[in-house]
């Protein structure tokens, strides 16, 4: 990671920290928001950035963690430190599922698969009334249950708790491209046929890739799910993938920290262009089409350009 | 010695096409062996169903007493078999140490990777000649250079066979020479067996210990270099190519 | 029985529409390779348009459909000029991808310029022709009439006109197309054109119908991609052949299984053939 990464993401982080502190109770939320979309984006990037395909169904994903975790609690009254974990392996096998048969395809053949594949689950989600109430909502989810004696039921603690999974999640895809393993997947992404030749099992590669970044939404999904104790279908709809898709870009796939920075930046516009909601998607698709015009390598390619020409 | 490689009546049909028929080549360890024919005459599809790119309509492939035939390219170069292809493949956008250090961790995975495996891979770079793009990314280097790094990683993976799709193409004669002289070095130093398929006659002729024609898919002949120079049926194929 | 078939006859008709759309794309997607999202809004804006002409110049139908095919056909020319045309010689790894993004982006954009500008609430389309027959109206009927009468005349222009012939070359091998002097702006300008066209088409004699709104190119969109890859970008007839079974599969499916997940089927339909025939069902790819 290049040093001014690292400095930006100090900056941020120490932002973060003090944001409960500093800031009414409408912009923790937001903040909030901006981690979880951090997350999203930066479990997005690990398939999209480093193995590859583009997927526009990651917020499928994030659904279904979502409704797994606040089903397990409502319904059979498990703690959420066990329906957190749970919600991702579950959405990490689904993921496997999924992703196998899928990953055959290749290029746009995936890609728009994946599209319908985020359609088709918002209307499992929007029609399984049995189930998730589709849209009427579901609510009246617990808050995370306390341990070492810490109370999440309040804003502030819960905040926090979502802030320290957000550093393990980007402390544990770190570690994960930079290892042996992330190299192979990166190999993967730069030449698929030359890594399959000298012994990579890309298909294997490609569908791990694909799980665990659905696995982590998954995960995201839970902690979503026992903050905002409710849910409904159209959070997870199409436009969220899109609007992941969106902030991943701006920021710059293939780096971690872009996509981060991208969430933040698009999470903070939209939220400031509250008051004008048919504004907000028409600013957000011209940026997006201006980023790919200028530099398709996102705020993360647009600095390099200016320090050094790439 | 042993059969290294071993294929029978290998066929290939694409739709009505004949790209391969009945192919028959028996390759003993730490040999050299060529492949010539005019072009399309259907080599690399031969190459390709060796590595598993492609599945044979008919026939086998053994490789040190085991059929490999059918199976994945992943597989194949577990068992010990490398490539370089035609159109010159690299993994673009990483620097050349990453990209051979890939072939190393593909072999042997690791967290990290290890001391050992840092070695191998600055002594084949160094070995290939590419001490000095050690940290240059693949997509800005020549297209003499990007071969080495093909070379490079295939070789990182301690293949015993090296299967060499048209490497001298567009290299000039110097850079000819100092190719064969590496591959002689693969050769003879690391007991590696090579089949090289070409179109440059100099490069074959002085590598290579014994040759095959293919043509249209069949083979046509087999000898030593000196055989197939000798040989009239070769010269007819050739009629209009370069031939010496 | 006579529920089935009247479900077959609606099936058929929206099957017409997203025939229709995915014509256009098949087109487009086949030459340039490019699964161009933003048709979705083209169909829109058109749909837009055409409603205003007929509501407030008085324009008869016939010339509002005319204009919505216009409008259609002027909005892809100029985001393929003035924006995919920037990708086109793919230079770089990610380019392939920009366009569809580029693509998407276009259709969320002019879809959310709809809204803005003439707000979520559906406009009627007034009704063009009364009467019906064997319980459809003579203007659903006029959906699949229409359909069958561009598709006529979009196979006899790529099969029996000289340009015809030089798009289907460039689809072949854009080298070669080039190297005979195919000149490739023109072929791709007229390509995008003749999408957006159909897609204008589509979106005003399906108006009538269902009225105009802001998202009514969402769905469309979906189905023609599906058919689109059903077809295995084959022939035209193809298409036409897979759009018109998806609508009858999904207007059976919505009667006979569930209509909560109607919209859903065209996604498994896709999953089944894809696992059975990954080339589609009219490979050609």
């Amino acid at each position: 990671m290049l040093s001014v990464n690292r400095i930006a993401l100090a900056i941020i982080l120490i932002f973060l920290l003090l944001v409960p502190h500093i800031a009414s109770s409408y912009i923790v939320y937001v903040a909030v928001l901006a981690i979880l979309f951090s997350m999203l984006t930066a479990s997005y990037d690990l398939l999209t950035g480093y193995a590859g395909p583009l997927s526009f169904c990651h917020a499928a994903f994030y659904g279904f963690g979502a409704y797994t975790s606040a089903l397990l609690a409502l319904k059979t009254g498990m703690s959420f430190w066990l329906a957190l974990p749970i919600s991702g392996i579950t959405v990490f096998l689904f993921g496997v599922m999924v992703g196998y048969p899928a990953l055959r395809l290749r290029g746009h053949y995936f890609a728009v698969t994946t599209f319908f594949f985020g359609h088709f689950m918002y209307l499992v989600f929007l029609n399984m009334r049995a189930l998730t109430r589709g849209p009427l909502g579901l609510g009246g989810i617990p808050p995370p249950d306390s341990i070492f004696g810490i109370d999440f039921s309040g804003m502030t603690a819960n905040y926090y708790l979502i802030l320290v999974f957000g550093i393990l999640m980007v402390g544990f895809l770190y570690a994960l491209v930079n290892s042996g393993f992330g190299r192979l997947i990166i190999s993967v992404r730069e030449n698929e046929d030359l890594a399959e030749a000298v012994g990579v099992n890309t298909a294997f590669v490609k569908v791990m890739a694909f799980s665990i970044s659905a696995g982590l939404a998954g995960i995201t999904g839970s902690l979503f799910a026992h903050f905002f104790r409710l849910l409904h279908p159209t959070t997870f709809s199409w436009m969220t993938s899109e609007m992941i898709v969106v902030m991943a870009l701006v920021g710059g796939i293939g780096t971690l920290v872009g996509p981060i920075i991208g969430a933040g930046v698009v999470t903070f516009m939209l939220e400031v262009m509250r008051f004008a909601p048919e504004l907000r998607f028409i600013i957000w698709a011209i940026m997006l089409i201006a980023i790919l015009v200028i530099e398709p390598r996102g705020l993360v390619g647009i600095y390099a350009r200016i320090r050094g020409g790439r | 010695m042993q059969d290294l490689l071993v294929l029978k009546k290998l066929t290939k049909y694409f739709g009505g096409v004949v790209a391969a028929k009945d192919v028959d080549l028996n390759l003993k360890g730490g040999m050299r062996l060529g492949i010539i024919g005019p072009n399309g005459a259907g080599k690399t599809t031969i190459f390709n169903m060796i590595t598993g790119e492609i599945k044979p309509t008919a026939g086998t492939i053994e490789f040190e007493g085991e059929p490999i035939h059918g199976l994945k390219p992943h597989h194949i170069s577990k068992k010990g078999i490398g490539r370089t292809f035609q159109i010159v493949r690299v993994f673009d956008e990483i620097p050349i140490y990453d990209n051979v250090l890939i072939g190393a961790l593909a072999r042997e995975l690791h967290f990290k990777p290890t001391q050992e495996q840092h070695r191998e891979v600055g002594e084949i770079i160094e070995m290939t000649g590419l001490k000095k793009f050690r940290d240059v990314n693949a997509e800005n280097l020549t297209v003499s250079a990007k071969k080495r790094v093909g070379l490079a990683t295939a070789l990182v993976t301690k293949p015993r066979l090296l299967l060499l799709d048209e490497l001298m193409a567009g290299l000039t004669f110097v850079e000819i020479d100092e190719m064969l002289e590496l591959l002689r070095k693969i050769n003879e130093e690391m007991g590696i067996a090579l089949v090289v398929v070409e179109h440059v006659m100099k490069a074959v002729m002085e590598l290579c210990e014994r040759i095959v024609v293919i043509s249209s898919g069949e083979k046509i002949a087999e000898g030593t270099p000196q055989e197939i120079a000798d040989n009239r049926k070769v010269v007819d194929v050739y009629l209009g190519e370069e031939t010496k | 029985m006579e529920i089935f078939l009247l479900q077959v006859g609606n099936g058929i008709i929206i099957g017409s529409v997203y025939a229709l759309v995915a014509l256009g794309l098949n087109i487009i997607w086949s030459i340039t390779d490019i699964p161009d999202f933003a048709q979705g809004s083209f169909y829109v804006i058109a749909a837009y348009v055409a409603y205003f002409a007929v509501t407030l110049a008085g324009v008869p139908f016939l010339a509002a459909l005319l204009v919505g095919m216009g409008v259609g056909a002027i909005m892809s020319f100029m985001c393929e000029k003035f924006l995919y045309r920037r990708w086109r010689e793919r230079t770089f790894r990610l380019a392939a991808r920009t366009q569809l993004l580029c693509a998407i982006a276009l259709f969320f954009l002019f879809a959310n310029v709809a809204n803005a500008l003439w707000t979520s609430k559906a406009k009627m389309f007034p009704a063009y022709l009364k009467g019906s027959l064997l319980g459809f109206s003579y203007m659903r009927i006029n959906v699949f009439l229409a359909a069958i009468i561009l598709f006529v005349l979009v196979y006899l222009f790529i099969n029996k006109t000289k340009t015809g012939k030089a798009i289907r070359a460039t689809s072949m091998d854009l080298g070669m197309a080039q190297v005979l002097g195919i000149n490739i702006d023109t072929v791709n300008s007229i390509v995008f054109a003749m999408g957006g066209a159909l897609s204008g088409a589509a979106a005003v004699l399906v108006s009538p119908l269902y009225s105009v709104f802001p998202t009514m190119g969402d769905l469309p969109l979906l189905k023609a991609l599906v058919v689109v890859i059903l077809g295995g970008f084959g022939s035209v007839a193809g298409i036409l052949i897979c759009g018109l079974g998806l609508g009858v599969l999904e207007a059976l499916g919505a009667i006979y299984i569930s209509s909560a997940y109607q919209h859903g089927y065209s996604f498994i339909i896709l999953l089944l053939t894809l696992l059975l025939r990954p080339k589609g069902l009219f490979g050609r790819v």
